[in-house]
């Protein structure tokens, strides 16, 4: 077990330097500031090594979208290959966010390689970046990248790179992110060459399936320190012009393992609030780990446990094309919350909230006006956690955009931004930058108001192309989850 | 008494447990001793000035008579941060803006961790204040400072009798015209407070970095003052006639009475001390790109020297708040000699971050800690010889040592408890050898390509193990190891820096302004050392941070400007300087990215004349005369006899085959099998490792 230990810490500490490689290499704001992205080392079984993430979306998603790649490919690979995926229906979480690999070969065989999983700036779709709240079908929100090669034997593939920079309003940012990526897996296999030479590939593999074993220990004992009881939960979500939005589970501990049965949930609807399954599965298991992922390692073991049953056709597991751009960010807290509720209702006391809906705002130039768009992704507050610190625990690691950067840099002039009297966030911003467009949602539900969006003083409950007019007032209102000031 | 000749240097370095001096004479002595530390740092300094003068044969007045310079490094801004015993302040923000230091830019230190606590306020809610007052991004006002607001909110923190105020104001930095005034109100409603403008403190972008560091100045600037003065004044009444000195954060010194305006400067000042030894050694045993790693009783310090300047960074955090000024890249993890083992609930191994500390401290210490420790590894594996530890101060007890690791470790893994401490000792060094990797590779380098330099008391214990796991060829650990940081504040340079953010697309940059900013920083920091008269001879350095239009991160690049005044082919060059070094750090570059200009930094170094410290001539390969005894080691499961040197004993070209044990005074080396140690010329021992690694990569 000490040998396995310190191979794993030397693999987690790979997965570690590819994140700080990748956060300081890319131009997205997805990744440079919201630290989006997820890293990971894989066995050359499709099985997860390690994973290094910041938001909890990643959680499955890496290991389908990585095994969607290997099944596409499973006769066609060789040294030098880079291969990767941006689909929702192809193991993905939401459109636009890309899946990269690059397969090494030890003595002849795949054993050990990494893995980069990213949101770009934009990949077509109707409407500038990911967001689209009006969107019905996939191809609003995206082009779909199915499994393709954008390296062939260590030659790049010049078709398919033009391709996707002429399918993007970003290029030169597209190109230095993907860029990034492969740089970011290429050291990244370097390293894991050397630590297979230097420790031999039995010994690794043998050490690695041990940190399997352990962390699916660890993930096991929090699993029996829950109630046997069966739990039930249900969480809801209001969205203009969809409606309300229930998610329902059922939670049962067996002897080793936690199903999350999700029979009873709404079906899939027409709007870009569907959830992908892998999605669905990482927001359903989070409440149940918690702080463990700040402690176990997060590898196969770490999953395995962990069963959730995602009815065909629902919200959780809808039918191709259905759009699913916002679903992280607005369904995926109902899934959290109705874990946590079920939990709960089992007699689980100890199980506090991580979700915390917030508004949605994405600022571009008006679509059309140039061959090339600026996108302004605007994290400009947060939601407040239930605990009354800091954002809640499924908003990840984004960085709040500083006042005076948005203003020198973007020509957004934030007039005010603080603890309002209700406990939230509040935040004013001029434009002044010209005529700006954005997309807006601001959701409701859980219990909670999900915060307000207005622009001189108009609320807006969601919208698409909606203009900003240059000296428009943009006001933002950020729940809190917690409830009061802090005086 | 000896001769009173001899002028003296003295570097005082105040840790946790030990306050240590190196004395360095004008002719090249030497001395170095520790001391217990005390709750008042002062009586440990002068304990250790007095233990020194009484090496010498002096009295203490007569010591310092002759003392012309005392450098000190202090931990009395990093205690009174960590521990939240700071000042009381106020903060007065632009209007609509006095929560930026709470939302900390949306930062967690767990991102995942639901029961995360909130930092400790050092400056609660109702002692911030919003004033009405605008300025846009070019420095123009758009409201003016409502004065009497300003003074109504003075009023109020006078009644909450705050004793330093910090002033952070929306694009200060690009005209700092309100910042100043609301100081001069201050002065008027609150005399005798601290104050910390953020104009002064931090001029550049991101409000909340820098309210964030100007609000640790003030928190920290009032007891460094206090605790300033009253050491000044008790080397006064000593005989001291001289200049007292304080190691700053960015590894140079700077005069007592700047320290204590700046007092944020001062948090890492002891740990500065051992990087800037390090770059010292690097010079005089041709290294210039090294690797420091400082291992002590509850860290592990890891830094990165190349072409013998330390690394620098702006991203520090310090008890969970953000310092955003330069200061020396020092990477901290929580493995030292008193990190606690354990066995978690799913049978692994984990060693630290909690720490026994120096109380009770490891359980071989036997002052009432139980829990295995790493130390305790070190002693039962035969590394650390229980009878020699600290040069015979202190006794360990091993039977202790064997009793936890074999309670808390040895029974639940069913092992031996030599294959226990072994575990404990292989854990440990693959933590410390991870943290080494990362701050190389962070920064674009490659391990393999420094040396390794071990200093602290258990430093030298395991290097040569993290070594051969990162393929690092060579060991050097200092003669004056133990005491490290006191000897980098004896050799510490002056320095300030001046910043100034100018953000502008490079392709459109107005020199004259470029060069008028310069100039005005470069005046500011000429003032800041007109003070001293420790030296005349002054250095500038001016560097630019720039980034690819769109990025986050900059990248300061040297101005290469062989006048004064920048030209259009300077900033040519810089630019081509700036892809290459992008290219290093972020492995791509793109000459046809637009590339802003955020920040102009300027440095002003003033130039010691360091003190001497004398090569000696080799004496011959043969080290037997040092020999003084042999001891069973734990390399591996079976213990190996192992020659035991006597460190003092050994002479300039002494050589050793590993293994090896080297006793110094308060230190142990270990030379591992297959490794080969020399003496150098200044007494470092300088160690070959096996290089079974190097061809195959570094390991990650």
């Amino acid at each position: 077990m000490i040998g396995s230990q310190i191979i794993h810490g030397k693999l987690a500490a790979v997965a570690a330097e590819m994140d700080e490689k990748l956060r300081r290499t890319a131009r997205s704001p997805g990744i440079t500031e919201q630290h989006a992205s997820a890293t990971a080392v894989f066995a050359g079984d499709l099985t997860l090594a390690t994973q290094h993430q910041s938001e909890p979306g990643h959680l499955f998603a890496m290991r389908a979208s990585v095994r969607r790649l290997f099944d596409y490919f499973a006769f066609d690979l060789a040294e030098g290959d880079v291969l990767a995926v941006a689909d929702p229906f192809h193991g993905g979480t939401e459109p636009q966010t890309l899946t990269l690999v690059v397969p090494h070969f030890h003595d002849g065989s795949i054993v050990l390689f990494p893995a980069v999983r990213a949101p770009l700036a934009d990949l077509a779709g109707e409407y500038p970046g990911a967001a689209h709240p009006r969107a019905f079908e996939v191809w609003q929100e995206s082009i779909r990248l199915t499994p393709v090669k954008l390296h062939r034997a260590g030659m790049p593939q010049r078709d398919v790179l033009r391709l996707l920079g002429r399918n993007s309003r970003t290029p030169a940012v597209l190109a230095a992110d993907l860029d990034a990526m492969i740089g970011t897996c290429r050291e990244a296999g370097a390293g894991l060459a050397a630590l297979l030479r230097r420790h031999g590939v039995d010994a690794v593999m043998r050490m690695t399936a041990d940190m399997q074993a352990y962390s699916r220990r660890l993930v096991e004992r929090r699993l029996a320190a829950l109630p046997r009881q069966p739990g039930r939960g249900e969480a809801r979500i209001g969205l203009d012009g969809v409606g309300t939005l229930t998610v329902r589970v059922r939670v049962t501990r067996g002897d080793r393992d936690l199903i999350l049965d999700f029979d009873g949930t709404d079906e899939a609807v027409s709007a870009a609030v569907n959830l992908t399954p892998e999605a669905a599965a990482a927001f359903a298991v989070t409440p149940v780990l918690g702080g463990l992922l700040e402690s176990v390692p997060v590898n196969e073991g770490t999953l395995a446990p962990l069963q959730c049953r995602l009815p065909e056709g629902s919200l959780l597991r809808p039918p191709f094309p259905a759009a699913t751009s916002l679903g992280a960010r607005i369904t995926g807290h109902a899934v959290a919350a109705s874990v946590t509720a079920a939990l709960r209702a089992a007699g689980e006391d100890a199980c506090p909230d991580l979700h915390g809906l917030e508004p949605q705002v994405s600022l571009y130039s008006p679509v059309g006006s140039a061959a090339e768009s600026k996108l302004i992704p605007l994290h400009a507050g947060f939601a407040r956690s239930a605990q009354g610190w800091g954002p809640p625990a499924l908003g990840g690691r984004r960085r709040l955009a500083s006042a005076e950067e948005l203003e020198m840099r973007d020509g957004l002039r934030v007039l005010d931004r603080g603890w309002r009297s209700g406990g939230g966030m509040r935040v004013r911003i001029l434009n002044r930058r010209g005529l700006l467009e954005g997309n807006f949602v601001a959701a409701g539900g859980l219990g909670v108001p999900g915060g307000g969006i207005e622009i001189d003083g108009r609320p807006i409950a969601e919208g698409v192309g909606v203009a900003l007019a240059e000296g428009s007032v943009l006001g933002l209102e950020f729940p809190s989850w917690a409830g009061g000031g802090d005086g | 008494m000896e001769r009173t000749r001899i002028s003296w240097v003295l570097g005082i370095d105040v840790g946790g447990t030990f306050t240590d001096i190196v004395a360095l004479g004008d002719a090249g002595e030497i001395e170095a001793a520790k001391v217990p530390s005390t709750v008042d740092q002062s009586d440990g300094v002068m304990s250790a000035i007095a233990k020194v003068a009484g090496r010498r044969g002096a009295g203490l007045s007569d010591f310092l008579a002759a003392t012309r310079l005392v450098v000190h490094g202090t931990t009395v801004a990093t205690n009174a941060l960590l521990e939240y015993k700071g000042a009381r302040v106020g903060l007065i923000t632009t209007a609509g803006f006095r929560d930026e230091i709470e939302f900390r830019r949306s930062y967690k230190e767990s991102v995942f961790d639901p029961r995360l606590k909130p930092p400790h306020a050092i400056v609660p809610r109702r002692l911030r204040k919003g004033v009405p007052e605008r300025l846009d991004h070019r420095g123009e006002v758009l409201t003016p400072l409502d004065e009497a607001a300003c003074r109504a909110a003075l009023g109020e923190l006078r009644e909450e009798a705050v004793e330093a105020v910090a002033v952070c104001l929306l694009f200060s930095f690009v005209n700092p015209a309100h910042e100043s005034r609301i100081g001069a109100l201050i002065d008027e409603e609150l005399p005798g407070v601290f104050v910390s403008l953020s104009s002064r403190v931090l001029p550049e972008i991101r409000e909340f970095e820098r309210v964030s560091t100007t609000v640790v100045n003030a928190y920290v600037g009032p007891p460094i003052q206090r605790y300033l003065e009253h050491l000044a004044g008790r080397l006064r009444d000593g005989g001291y006639a001289g200049e007292l000195f304080v190691m700053q954060s960015n590894g140079a010194v700077q005069q007592a009475s700047e320290a204590g305006r700046f007092a944020v400067n001062a948090l890492l000042s002891g740990p500065a001390g051992g990087v800037t030894a390090g770059a010292w050694i690097g010079e005089r045993a041709n290294h210039p790109n090294l690797i420091t790693v400082d291992m002590g009783g509850t860290s592990y310090d890891v830094a990165m020297i190349r072409n013998l300047q330390p690394g620098v960074t702006t991203e520090t955090w310090i008890g969970r708040y953000r310092v955003a000024l330069p200061m020396l890249d020092i990477h901290t993890v929580g493995a030292g000699g008193g990190s606690i083992a354990r066995i978690d609930e799913g049978g692994a191994l984990l060693v630290g971050p909690e720490s026994a500390g120096s109380t009770p401290g490891p359980a071989c210490y036997g002052r009432g800690g139980t829990r295995p420790t790493v130390t305790d590894a070190d002693v039962l594996l035969g590394f650390v010889d229980p009878d020699s530890f600290l040069g015979g101060e202190m006794r360990l007890d091993k039977a202790r040592a064997e009793a936890a690791i074999t309670r808390d470790i040895a029974t639940p893994l069913g092992m031996d408890p030599f294959e226990a401490a072994l575990a404990i000792f292989d854990i440990v060094n693959a933590n410390m050898a991870n943290a080494i990797h990362f701050v190389t590779t962070k920064r674009g380098h490659d391990p393999r390509d420094f040396a390794l330099l071990a200093a602290g008391g258990a430093g030298a214990i395991h290097a040569g193990r993290q070594a051969e796991d990162l393929g690092i060829e060579t060991v050097v650990v200092p003669m004056l190891g133990p005491v490290f940081c006191a000897l980098g504040d004896d050799m510490a340079h002056l320095k300030v820096d001046e910043a100034r953010t100018h953000y502008a697309p490079l392709a459109e940059l107005d020199l004259d302004g470029v060069n008028a900013a310069f100039q005005e920083m470069e005046t500011a920091v000429r003032a800041r050392l007109a003070g001293q008269s420790v030296t005349r001879r002054f250095e500038t350095r001016r560097s630019m941070d720039m980034r690819y239009a769109g990025e986050v991160h900059e990248v300061t690049v040297p101005v290469r400007s062989r006048t004064h005044r920048i030209t259009a082919l300077n900033i040519e060059a810089t630019l081509s300087d700036f892809h290459a070094l992008h290219e290093r750090l972020y492995a791509h570059m793109d000459r046809a990215q637009p590339v802003e200009l955020l920040t102009l930094r300027l440095e002003l170094v003033g130039l010691r004349d360091r003190p001497r410290i004398p090569e000696e001539p080799f004496e011959g390969e043969d080290a037997s005369h040092a020999r003084k005894g042999e001891r069973s080691v734990y390399f591996s499961a079976r213990p190996t006899t192992v020659p035991v040197y006597d460190g003092p004993s050994l002479r300039p070209g002494n050589f050793m085959a590993g293994p090896a044990i080297i006793e110094q005074w308060g230190t142990t080396i270990v030379v591992y099998p297959g490794h080969e140690a020399l003496i150098d010329a200044l007494r470092n021992c300088v160690i070959e490792v096996r290089r079974e690694n190097r061809a195959s990569g570094a390991a990650p």
